[in-house]
């Protein structure tokens, strides 16, 4: 019973301190936009005890700002959503046939080591190339190109990710479905993706994230339309220095939609089936 | 079988496709750009090989790259030791788990310019937060930004609290999809939980971990957005990235020619290192 | 055999059975993307109202300078009304840092947006770009040809990348045509207007007059208790103003390290931003200028130059001059606090202005804007601003000796990006685009950009910002509007705006502005060398003798000739300086 109790103490000791550890920017950033600008590089934690909070900092952001931002958010929402989707789908479909098919032409050790080598190259390498192709286009400043720009970057994410999670899941299951008259797609949708949830959600979520941080091609593909949060929030600097209170505001504004959307998905984290693999012996 | 023959390659080829009718272009003109002398306001002229050449004197080069190599080992060891351990974690029920697995997600969507900027009031030597709690606790002040040392660790810091979720969120995937029988089997054995972690669960996730860790791998090489703001490659080039010099040859002082080359030379070092390393992870990826 | 295919069996079973949970999965997928959609049109309304935003955004304070504005009886003098020119149905976009409709130099598109549409019936985009990536969004438009810029609003850095691509329109014949709105460039200080031309032709319309300026504290120079120790301390009176950078190292060492404004904690001789990648080049430059720059009447080899010898192309950033430029700034740096290497301006101007801790220092025209900020400074009223120090002797490159002087030679200027105005080549609208530049430098909207518009980044430079009492009679400006309508503190403004005249009417020489096609390359290996000094990596004439090396291999990379061409173009070698007005 002892044993037990110390169990818990610990995990609730490291659960705590690692919720710490991650909070603490975030409760900082919340704290700093309701200060005044001259308590910014003041060390005050507490609000109403160590300092006077105000909302002048979000007032002069809805009022001055308000539009910029709000057009910020809705193009990085549709970038994001819509690149992450695509990366799960395309991605999704490449990582099973990596799993299960074995490739002659080029092998699958190729192939997969072809989309790591695609994360290789530094952006800046083919920012211009870019821009040229969507000028060409006609898609500078269009939310689109953004779009067609995140799905070719991060793809490999999801396909490497989901390879694995698919290799995971034991092949017998499909092959009994086949051989109840399956074909190869109805195996896919029916079994291995529901088994496959977890990973799913884990790929869409990363995928997502990078597309929605992701700052020098929206910098490079867009002027005014299209223009993306981590740009409106890189605005906050100026030739009189950094206006930290607005890059507080506008981070925790930026963080929202990313949080809330975490928190719908999370649930599909935990598959129905294994119902974690460490709970084992107590 | 001639079915799944059809079957395999329309699974595979829309990405593809798809990635390689973007990328062709932007490969071969920057490869291209590589081999000229391109400047602003003249025709460019083919100057062969001598732009990688020239990387063998650039001292900058050297600096940037034993910088980013010493990060990158520094902060993926901590990182997946640091998620594994609060995967694991995540998976015990307690109160909160829910949300604790949500609010652990969070550091990885905060933008990293905006993250960066933030960690300059964070790391506020003068009096932020950190150096306050430091003086009260210990009567320490810590140049985190005016020394190279602490510039470092203060980076480090910054890319552990963001991208331990990156690597968090793949291995709690992966240990949610892992199969059941294993774990009884383990069980009826009579095996101890550390017994169980060591020889089922480590096995079993080993590819999951090794391609997380490859791809921390490769996006910490490429660490650029945070060091930005926070150090400017500071004190002196310091704290100065490879991909932070190629963006500064290439944006800056708009040296395409010399700033392709430098990208590819990442490239082709990763690439022998993923051919060497494919070697030997024969068994994860062989099908 | 049969064991294994049961359980396959009953797990195929469970998964069919999780059908129904699938159910529950499109439920919760149907929910988030409602969400999504809901977040979508929410945001969505806004963009669509961003796009259809008639009216310039409200500002907060806009309306308390409006109503001040409007009780003050106007002694500006305004340009005669005559015809102005329509271009109905034009579009101006201009690219200038993001800073918002209160942030520095877009609050000054923003402000006259509406006045200046009405007046030509043309329609103004203000395109705002993040302030460090200005410079690359401007060139990526011209150098893909996307051509979505009419006009930039530009660091003077980017000017010869610009002019020698072709991608800006020369606008000597604009300033001739009297269809347009008259700016006199007479009235710009001569370092301005060495930024903004080009060989001689025109590029830019001046706007900014971005210096900087000694400032220190009144209370604590008028304090006779004060003044007492020092003298009894150095030997001589405390400085007011300091004339030599030795002796602003004996205040600042004076200052440094005890209580001086009874707060309980030891407060610094002086703050200063030296952060790598940020503006500690320009610090450096305005402490290095006076010791390397040699006064006389032309442009020459041996004169009135920095950076190259115009001659030989030779890198003269290791001469003696910059040298001891840089052991002084290390000197100095010991009498602030030691986080101050790691600081950006704006930690700094917080320290000094905000919270009162440094004794003095140098740096912007911005901060005595900041400084009567009653929301951001405790100083208001307490400052005191002077032209930078001098030198009694100047490195003599042709007699290879220090040249001794009688008074303190003063390199005026020290320009930071002296934001200007620039047509691009491939605007469909230039008429449009240069009409506007050229109003927005008229003197009646120059003269309420730094007084009216707090937020505008522009700092006073040209003959209409300066009272007539302050700029021995030239000026045509008025001071009682810089208390009234500016907001300055009498005392400050008057010490502010005698220092900005003197320092670019009354100097000995000033510090041309490198902006030869590189000089991002050039000024970030300076900036980097400068850092390794200041953090105690290498020595001063270590860190320089890199530099120099640095300087040499871009130089012959970019073609050794040419850039000589263009170095001697951009100074106006061989054309003689005339620093004060007539």
């Amino acid at each position: 019973m002892k044993k037990k109790i110390i169990k818990r103490l610990l995990i609730y000791l490291f659960v705590v301190l690692a919720s710490i550890w991650a909070a603490f920017p975030f409760y900082w950033a919340l704290t700093t936009s309701f200060k005044s600008k001259a308590d910014v590089f003041k060390p005050l934690f507490i609000p109403f005890i160590q300092f006077q909070p105000t909302l002048e900092n979000w007032l002069s952001e809805a009022m001055l700002r308000g539009e910029v931002i709000m057009l910020g958010l809705r193009n990085s929402l549709i970038a994001a959503c819509t690149s992450a989707v695509l990366c799960v789908i395309l991605g999704g479909m490449a990582g099973y046939a990596l799993a299960r098919f074995k490739f002659r032409r080029w092998k699958n050790r190729d192939i997969i080591i072809w989309f790591f080598s695609l994360r290789f190259l530094p952006p800046i390498a083919v920012a211009i190339p870019f821009f040229l192709i969507f000028m060409n286009m006609g898609l500078i400043d269009n939310v689109l190109s953004l779009i067609l720009s995140y799905t070719v970057f991060f793809m490999p994410f999801s396909t490497l990710v989901l390879r694995d999670i698919f290799k995971g899941i034991p092949r017998e299951l499909e092959e009994s479905a086949l051989v109840d008259g399956c074909n190869w797609f109805s195996a896919f949708r029916r079994i291995a993706l529901p088994l496959a949830a977890p990973g799913l959600i884990a790929a869409f979520i990363i995928c997502f994230a990078l597309a929605w941080n992701e700052f020098l091609f929206a910098l490079i593909l867009t002027y005014r339309n299209a223009t993306t949060i981590p740009v409106v929030i890189a605005g906050a600097e100026h030739s009189q220095g950094v206006d930290f209170w607005y890059i507080c505001t506008r981070s925790v504004i930026a963080i929202t939609p990313p949080v809330i959307l975490a928190t719908l998905v999370q649930k599909w984290l935990v598959s129905g089936l294994t119902l974690g693999a460490v709970r084992g012996a107590r | 079988m001639s079915g799944e023959e059809r079957i395999k390659y329309l699974f595979l080829l829309p990405s593809v496709i798809m990635i390689l009718s973007f990328i062709i272009f932007p490969l071969i003109y920057s490869l291209y750009l590589s081999l000229t002398n391109w400047q602003i306001g003249r025709v460019p002229s083919l100057i062969g090989l001598s732009n990688y050449l020239k990387v063998f004197t650039d001292y900058r080069v050297h600096n940037s790259l034993t910088f980013t190599l010493l990060f990158t080992i520094f902060t993926v060891s901590i990182e997946t030791l640091f998620a594994l351990g609060v995967a694991i974690l995540s998976q015990q029920k307690f109160f909160g788990n829910r949300f604790f697995r949500v609010l652990f997600t969070a550091p990885f969507f905060t933008c990293p310019v905006a993250l960066s900027y933030l960690s300059i009031t964070i790391f506020y030597e003068e009096g932020g937060p950190l150096n306050n709690l430091l003086k009260l606790l210990f009567d320490i002040k810590v140049p985190w930004i005016s020394d190279p040392d602490y510039a470092f660790l203060s980076l480090c810091l910054v890319d552990i609290w963001q991208w331990t979720p990156f690597l968090y969120i793949i291995f709690l995937a992966g240990l949610e999809s892992l199969p059941k029988e294993p774990y009884e089997a383990a069980t009826i054995d009579g095996a101890s939980s550390f017994q169980i972690f060591r020889y089922v669960t480590i096995p079993l996730l080993a590819p999951v971990i090794i391609t997380g860790v490859l791809l921390k791998i490769i996006e910490s090489l490429k660490v650029f957005d945070i060091i930005y703001a926070l150090t400017g490659g500071g004190p002196g080039v310091s704290t100065e990235s490879y991909t932070m010099y190629i963006y500064k040859t290439g944006f800056r002082f708009f040296r395409l020619g010399y700033a392709a080359a430098l990208s590819f030379i990442l490239l082709i070092i990763l690439m022998i290192l993923f051919t060497i390393l494919a070697f030997r992870l024969r068994e994860v990826y062989y099908e | 055999m049969v064991r294994k295919k049961g359980r396959d069996r009953d797990n195929i079973s469970t998964i069919l059975n999780k059908q129904i949970s699938r159910r529950t999965a499109l439920s919760t997928a149907g929910k988030i993307a409602v969400t999504a959609v809901i977040t979508g049109v929410i945001a969505g309304a806004g963009g669509y109202l961003a796009g259809s935003a008639a009216a310039p955004p409200k500002t907060i304070t806009k309306t308390v300078r409006e109503t001040v504005t409007e009780t003050v009886t106007k002694t500006v003098t305004t340009t005669p009304a005559k015809p102005t020119i329509r271009f109905e149905g034009a579009t101006v976009n201009v690219a200038c840092m993001a800073g918002g409709p209160e942030g520095p130099h877009s609050s000054v598109l923003y402000y006259f947006k509406d006045e200046w549409e009405k007046l030509t019936g043309a329609k103004l985009n203000v395109i705002e770009i993040p302030f460090a990536e200005l410079h690359e969004k401007v060139i990526t438009d011209c150098v893909t040809g996307a051509g979505v810029y009419d006009v930039a609003k530009i660091c003077a850095t980017s000017l010869g990348d610009l002019v020698v691509g072709g991608y800006v329109e020369c606008i000597d014949d604009y300033m001739k045509d009297p269809r347009f709105p008259k700016w006199d460039p007479n009235e710009v200080p001569e370092p301005v207007k060495r930024c903004v031309t080009w060989g001689g032709k025109w590029y830019g319309i001046p706007n900014d007059c971005d210096g900087i300026y000694l400032y220190y504290r009144r209370d604590l120079w008028e304090n006779p208790d004060y003044r007492k120790e020092f003298k009894d301390k150095y030997g001589y009176d405390l400085p007011d103003p300091p004339k030599t950078w030795d002796e602003v190292r004996d205040c600042a060492e004076f200052f440094n390290g005890w209580d001086w404004n009874g707060d309980g904690e030891p407060e610094y001789g002086l703050c200063q931003s030296l952060k790598v990648n940020a503006q500690a080049w320009f610090k450096y430059l305005a402490v290095a200028a006076c010791y390397s720059v040699l006064p006389g009447p032309v442009v020459d080899k041996y004169h009135n130059v920095f950076h190259f010898d115009p001659e030989t192309m030779e890198p003269l950033i290791n001469t003696p001059g910059p040298v001891k430029g840089l052991e002084m700034l290390i000197e100095l740096s010991k009498y602030g606090p030691e986080a101050m290497l790691g600081w950006d301006i704006g930690p700094s101007w917080d320290f000094f202005v905000t919270k009162g801790k440094a004794a003095l220092t140098w740096d912007w025209g911005d901060v005595p804007r900041m400084a009567q900020d009653p929301e951001r400074s405790v100083i208001k009223g307490k400052l005191k601003a002077a032209p930078l120090p001098g030198s009694y002797e100047v490195w003599d490159r042709e007699h290879d000796e220090w040249k001794k002087f009688d008074k303190p030679i003063r390199c005026g200027n020290i320009l930071g990006c002296d934001w200007f105005y620039v047509i691009l080549k491939h605007s469909k609208n230039k008429e449009a685009a240069y009409h506007l530049c050229a109003w927005l430098s008229a003197p009646e909207q120059l003269f309420k950009t730094v007084t009216v518009i707090w937020g505008s980044g522009v700092d006073p430079g040209w003959r209409c910002h300066f009272p007539p009492e302050l700029s021995d009679g030239w000026g045509t400006g008025n001071l009682k509007e810089w208390v009234t309508v500016g907001g300055y503190d009498e005392n400050d403004a008057k010490s502010f705006l005698r220092a900005v005249y003197e320092q670019y009417y009354k100097s000995d020489t000033f510090l041309e502005y490198l902006k030869i096609p590189g000089a991002t390359e050039l000024m970030d290996s300076l900036d980097v060398h400068i850092n390794e000094a200041l953090t105690g990596k290498r020595t001063a004439k270590e860190a320089l003798d890199l530099c120099a090396k640095d300087w040499e291999r871009i130089i012959e990379e970019r073609g050794k000739e040419q850039m000589k061409k263009w170095y001697q173009e951009s100074i106006g070698y061989g054309l003689p300086i005339k620093i004060s007005p007539e």
